[in-house]
């Protein structure tokens, strides 16, 4: 129930959040994808489990939010969602180095399979989208990363 | 042997959701451009919370401006900002429907009909897959806004059109500049005709211009031509800024729209079918 809980409020917030940068700047939407945080997040914290379903959650929240093919989303942050949560189960990605280095490579993984399934339903050899979005990998690297160390220090200093 | 079930029962779930995911991706097919059931029921859960943290980020920064800034001389400057906004639109509306009539009855008779033409929605959301693609307003079927109605800027150029989902409270805008509009244009110094689409990127492409067509220049204007039925005539859209002369049939034409999405927090839906007029 606490995991539940917690896991809606993630998403909750996902969703303030994105509706902020929308009024904030045209510029941080592509960039920041807080939907990713929110799956990543889970994923390390709780286990694959979660990042299935969070990933599930959170891909079709955003497809509802953009026009397009429905569902492109889900899939990738499923995927996402799963690797996440497999991946730091079988090897220690705590160190905030190797943290920062996995956060980026996971996000780009999901950032090239979501590019690739668009180029897949619409038979392009190339989908377009702004410069911006390949800053995303980096953002999530380092909002995520940045998330965790904290969280351990607040921990750590609670206990 | 426990983690290992363990982690086959995981596989299976993930492949059990991939699976949900390529039908739902599937089943779009045949929809055509309509919406599923399932996806508009997600948009109007959403939409409520992009609202109110839209509405919410509006009072802030409101409220912080009124108070460090000049306040009277910031709400009158608002005020007219406000007054501004529908005059342009009117204007432009006018200017369209004088071209168009003969009489000056005709104008009479009209004139009151395009004064509630259209509906002013702030910009609540920005597509979350690509800016470019869409953008979410708060105006729905409520205000009379329907799919397929026309969407301007506060200076009354081109943005997009509406698509479903349409809620009662909120609606989605495909932009020019989405690579699956489709726009009937024409250039305003060389009436070349062609087909504006989006190249996803913030610009758009004008095709079917002949590699031939010696006319067509960088820096041209380019309106709509209203032979798509969908966007009146007469719109301006955007300016040239190049062309490529290619070994096949059409030049590679890009277009810069005028409109500016950074900034872009108020539109007007035309909510008239301007064909009539």
């Amino acid at each position: 129930m606490k995991d539940f809980l917690e896991a809606a409020v993630g998403i909750l917030i996902a969703i303030v959040l994105t509706a902020f940068l929308s009024r904030a700047s045209v510029f941080l939407v592509p960039a920041v994808n807080v939907f990713t945080w929110v799956v990543i997040y889970f994923a390390l914290e709780k286990g694959e489990l979660a990042g299935i379903f969070l990933g599930t959650a959170c891909g079709l929240l955003q497809d509802a939010l953009s026009l397009g093919v429905f569902g492109v989303a889900g899939l990738s942050k499923t995927l996402l969602g799963y690797l996440a949560g497999f991946i730091s189960r079988k090897i220690d990605v705590a160190p905030f180095g190797r943290n920062l280095l996995f956060l980026f490579i996971l996000s780009s993984l999901e950032l090239g399979l979501w590019l690739a399934l668009m180029s897949f339903i619409f038979s392009r050899k190339h989908f377009s989208v702004g410069g911006a979005f390949l800053l995303q990998p980096f953002v999530t690297a380092l909002a995520v990363g940045s998330l965790f160390k904290l969280t351990r220090k607040w921990r750590r200093e609670a206990s | 042997m426990l983690l290992f079930q363990k982690d086959k029962k995981h596989l299976f779930l993930l492949a059990g959701l991939i699976f949900l995911h390529l039908i739902l991706i599937s089943v779009q097919v045949p929809l055509g451009g309509r919406t599923s059931f399932f996806e508009k029921t997600l948009f109007s859960v959403l939409t409520p919370f992009g609202r109110a943290a839209s509405s919410i980020s509006r009072t802030l920064s409101g409220f912080w401006n009124n108070y460090f800034d000049l306040r009277q001389v910031r709400r009158q400057n608002q005020m007219m900002q406000n007054d501004l906004f529908t005059l342009r639109q009117e204007n432009n509306l006018l200017r369209n429907l004088t071209d168009k009539m003969r009489t000056e009855l005709g104008i009479r008779e009209e004139i009151s009909r395009y004064f509630s033409s259209f509906v002013v929605a702030s910009v609540t959301s920005l597509d979350l897959s690509n800016v470019n693609s869409s953008i979410i307003i708060n105006r729905g079927e409520r205000a009379g806004i329907k799919p397929g109605m026309v969407v301007l800027d506060p200076v009354g150029q081109i943005v997009g059109r509406v698509v479903a989902p349409v809620l009662s409270r909120s609606s989605r805008v495909q932009l020019v500049t989405d690579e699956q509009s489709g726009t009937s244009v024409f250039t305003l110094s060389s009436k070349a005709v062609g087909i504006l689409k989006g190249d996803g990127q913030g610009h758009c492409r004008l095709e079917y211009i002949l590699s031939t067509n010696p006319d067509v220049a960088e820096g041209e204007e380019v309106l709509t031509s209203g032979f798509d039925d969908i966007f009146p005539s007469g719109l301006r859209v955007g300016r040239i800024v190049s062309i490529v002369k290619t070994s096949s049939l059409f030049k590679k034409i890009l277009v810069k729209p005028y409109f500016r999405l950074p900034g872009l927090s108020q539109v007007a839906v035309l909510t008239v079918d301007l064909k009539e007029f």
